[in-house]
């Protein structure tokens, strides 16, 4: 975990900074983002897998608000280079949450286990091979055939299940860790997110099948 | 990027595509795939009595590059003992293809794959 850069002075003033606060608490100037706040930082919510996405909006809009560029328009060129700096951080900590594969591979960041280097082990060869047998019969599928919409529809309920298994998975997984933090409840995260990654990867292929079709 | 010309022959010419039953005991099957771009890889081969592999399949589901490596393999390895094809390595089929960095882990699963399939092939026996 990245290391407290705190005390330090307001950019502006020179009065005492003490925590990661958006406004300097002595002359009410924006402060640069903080680079060691993470983006359950960002919300000010305690980090996990179960995030409320309607929680998240609306902290979001709040925050959105607060630093908006149009509010710091008349302002100095640094302070809009920080109101910009808290917008763009802000966005990023949104799209992470919002979607539980970024949000899982975030986690795992985030607890030092980056999902690149570690997936050294192969990936289980049966599920490859499930994998192997969706995309060919993804890729078999005749699409001028009348019915090749309700067969795309039915392949793509099938996947979408999928990925909710894996999604409750990583859930149970990150709620055990949070309880427990071994190493090894990390290493099924990475796989089961792995997993995710190829069932994303085969709706992906889908979608285009199916613009091919209308 | 443009692909070089032996990537593009095999990609749209590929050797060797198919499947043999993997539950033959004379076919050994390597599944590899690569989690952060979502390819998957299958090869197959089909060892003779001599220890010789005499037929090779694959099937991959994934970029360009990731289709010549796999396929390029198949015809390099048919003809050649367990041994000798466990010497090819993912630099000799980058280089034959001439592959860019970003690429090279195309040409690293189609490695992993032979091995895989000679593994799973000694299994049986």
């Amino acid at each position: 975990m990245a290391t407290n850069i705190f005390p330090q002075p307001c950019w502006s003033c020179r009065g005492p900074i003490t925590e990661s606060v958006p406004f300097c608490p002595t002359c009410k100037i924006i402060q640069p983002p903080d680079p060691t706040q993470n983006y359950f930082g960002v919300f000010s919510i305690d980090p996990g897998f179960n995030v409320d996405n309607k929680h998240i909006e609306s902290l979001y809009r709040e925050l959105q608000q607060q630093f908006h560029p149009d509010r710091f328009a008349t302002k100095s060129p640094t302070e809009r280079r920080f109101s910009m700096e808290h917008v763009t951080k802000l966005n990023e900590a949104l799209r992470t949450m919002e979607d539980p594969l970024s949000l899982a591979v975030y986690l795992l960041q985030l607890f030092g286990h980056t999902v690149e280097n570690s997936s050294k082990p192969p990936s289980d060869p049966e599920f490859l091979m499930e994998v192997m047998e969706l995309r060919e019969s993804l890729e078999d599928l005749d699409l001028s055939r009348g019915d090749a919409g309700e067969e795309l529809d039915a392949m793509r309920d099938d996947v979408e299940k999928r990925c909710l298994n894996e999604i409750s998975e990583l859930s149970n997984l990150f709620n055990d860790y949070f309880k427990n933090s071994q190493d090894s409840i990390l290493e099924q995260a990475a796989k089961a997110v792995d997993r995710l990654r190829y069932h994303n990867r085969f709706l992906e292929e889908l979608d285009q099948r199916e613009e091919a079709l209308y | 990027m443009a692909y070089n010309d032996k990537v593009l022959d095999h990609y749209e010419n590929p050797r060797n595509v198919g499947s043999f039953d993997k539950n033959d005991d004379n076919v050994g099957t390597g599944m590899v795939g690569a989690p952060a771009c979502g390819d998957v890889m299958k090869l197959q081969i089909k060892v003779g009595d001599d220890g010789v592999i005499n037929d090779a399949k694959f099937k991959t589901f994934g970029c360009g590059s990731a289709i010549a490596s796999s396929s390029l393999v198949t015809e390099w390895i048919k003809g050649k003992s367990l041994d000798d094809a466990l010497t090819i390595k993912n630099k000799d089929i980058a280089e034959e293809l001439a592959l860019p960095p970003v690429k090279i882990h195309c040409s690293v699963l189609a490695e992993d794959a032979i091995k895989q399939a000679i593994t799973d092939y000694k299994k049986k026996q």
